[in-house]
């Protein structure tokens, strides 16, 4: 089954596939694939640093001045 | 026919300037001769033969006077044209209507405080945007020894230039490789120092964050000399004494597919560093292997949003494959670029922790020798892949991180291109980096 991530990924794929057609630049087709198999894959990098830092206390999200992603802040 | 270039340093001519053994009139003639004689390298965009000849003029009777500014006073230089001078076209090596400069950039200004003197602004990769030079409206800057191959990119008419002896020194940019790569498939040295340490004022930028302006020359003594002079410093660098250092090879991502003389080069590099008592330890880099990923989420909305209003206006101009990847720019999420400056701070403390206890990481600059122009794909050890993604994977994550990052030759290929490998320093810490690459390259050029 895909992931929720995947399907939004293959969405704005889509989307930006028909955008790039209808502003008459069809070339962008094969680097918009790439693109997306490149965005996918950060997204999955993103969410195994932030399984690791769970794992670890998020020590490093905070040194990042950041919330993990679904956090809340008070 | 032609005389053979001057490929003397910097430190060799400059000390002949201040004797007044050697007249800068002279030397930037020289310089002339051989960027006009060599044409069809097409290694310059503008040549500025009487502004620098009357510039030499001037620097001449300043020293003959006594005033002698510096080891620059009087040596001919070249700019890529992507760097402002007052008076002339930024071409940027495109179609689009050239920038016309009213004042130096910064480094300009530095540059000719030293008492440099500007022969021209030398060819590149439009706007930056490519790692071969094969995508330029002047058309492709070629590597000296086979007209037939890229110098690298994209500042491939500065390595050019170096290689011929048409300048004793330039100013590069780096966004992903820039200033390394072509120095590393040229065979000369190239510097990107830590991330801000020189302005980038009056330049025109391919990525806000990630471009790095940077030094190029013919030995890491003459990289150092325009390292200071670009970050306004006066005064000798001294010699840095004997050392023993630690260097880390991060082996896995970077050593893995490399081409059998690249590795060859690295593992002998390695093994004469560990015979001179320096230590040589494997490391890694955890999560190098996204480091495209990270780059092109950060690269192309920058490049994208720089040049939005240009594309509305001269889409046409622009070499067709720069235009793609600008417009592809175009389709990035914020989330997915705000994502990428989070793995960006993920990488930089990665890097931190693979230099910790090392003085300095040891790899390669390129995978490939330099590639033929107009190749899209190239056999990297038996396996295809595309050019670009080759030429950038081994230099473009210290972009991303900021950390110091020098190109220095290590020998050829069985077949005589030149090899190069890099050293990446703590950042903040380039003239240490320097220290190390005086040491690196007395070795490898024993």
């Amino acid at each position: 089954m895909e992931s929720r991530s995947q399907q939004q990924t293959e969405a704005w794929l889509r989307a930006a596939c028909a955008d790039a057609d209808r502003r008459g630049l069809s070339q962008l087709r094969p680097l918009l694939e790439a693109l997306a198999r490149s965005t996918a894959a950060l997204r999955e990098a993103e969410r195994a640093v932030h399984d690791a830092e769970r794992v670890a206390g998020a020590a490093d999200a905070e040194a990042a001045g950041r919330p993990a992603p679904g956090e809340t802040t008070e | 026919m032609m005389t053979p270039p001057d490929l003397r340093t910097i430190g060799e001519v400059g000390s002949q300037i201040r004797s007044r053994a050697l007249s800068p009139v002279h030397l930037a003639r020289t310089c002339l001769e051989r960027i006009d004689g060599r044409r069809e390298l097409n290694a310059f965009i503008t040549v500025m033969g009487p502004a620098a000849l009357a510039d030499a003029a001037a620097a001449e009777r300043e020293i003959a006077t006594g005033h002698y500014r510096g080891p620059l006073h009087g040596i001919p230089v070249s700019l890529k044209d992507l760097i402002d001078v007052a008076g002339t076209p930024t071409t940027s090596g495109s179609a689009v209507p050239a920038r016309h400069a009213s004042r130096d950039a910064a480094l300009v200004t530095r540059l000719r405080d030293a008492g440099a003197v500007i022969v021209g602004k030398t060819n590149l990769h439009e706007f930056a945007f490519g790692t071969t030079g094969e995508e330029s409206a002047f058309g492709p800057a070629r590597h000296p020894l086979d007209l037939s191959r890229s110098p690298g990119g994209s500042s491939s008419g500065s390595a050019v230039a170096l290689r011929e002896g048409m300048c004793f020194g330039s100013v590069g940019t780096d966004t992903g490789g820039s200033v390394r790569i072509p120095a590393a498939a040229s065979g000369i040295v190239g510097l990107k120092p830590s991330i801000d340490e020189l302005p980038c004022t009056g330049i025109v930028p391919l990525s806000g964050t990630l471009d790095h302006a940077g030094p190029m020359a013919r030995s890491v003594a003459d990289v150092r000399i325009m390292f200071h002079a670009l970050q306004g410093r006066t005064g000798p660098a001294g010699p840095p004494g004997p050392e023993r250092f630690c260097f880390g090879v991060p082996e896995p991502y970077f050593c893995e597919r490399l081409d059998p003389d690249v590795r060859r080069a690295l593992a002998g590099a390695r093994e004469r560093l560990a015979e001179d008592g320096h230590r040589v330890r494997t490391v890694s880099v955890e999560h190098a292997a996204r480091t495209p990923d990270v780059y092109l989420h950060i690269v192309l909305p920058e490049a994208s949003w720089f040049h939005a209003p240009t594309l509305e206006h001269y889409a046409e101009r622009y070499s067709p494959g720069v235009r793609l990847r600008l417009e592809m720019g175009r389709y990035v999420l914020a989330e997915d670029y705000v994502r990428a400056m989070y793995m960006r701070t993920v990488l930089t403390r990665a890097v931190n922790r693979a230099l910790d206890g090392c003085d300095a990481l040891l790899l390669p600059t390129l995978a490939i020798a330099a590639p033929r122009l107009g190749d899209a794909m190239v056999d990297v050890d038996g396996r295809q892949e595309p050019v670009r993604a080759v030429m950038l994977r081994l230099t473009q994550l210290f972009n991303i991180t900021g950390h110091p990052a020098i190109a220095l030759p290590a020998g050829t290929t069985r077949d005589g291109w030149p090899v190069g490998v890099q050293l990446v320093g703590h950042t903040g810490r380039t003239d240490r980096l320097l220290d190390i690459a005086t040491s690196v390259e007395s070795r490898l050029q024993a």
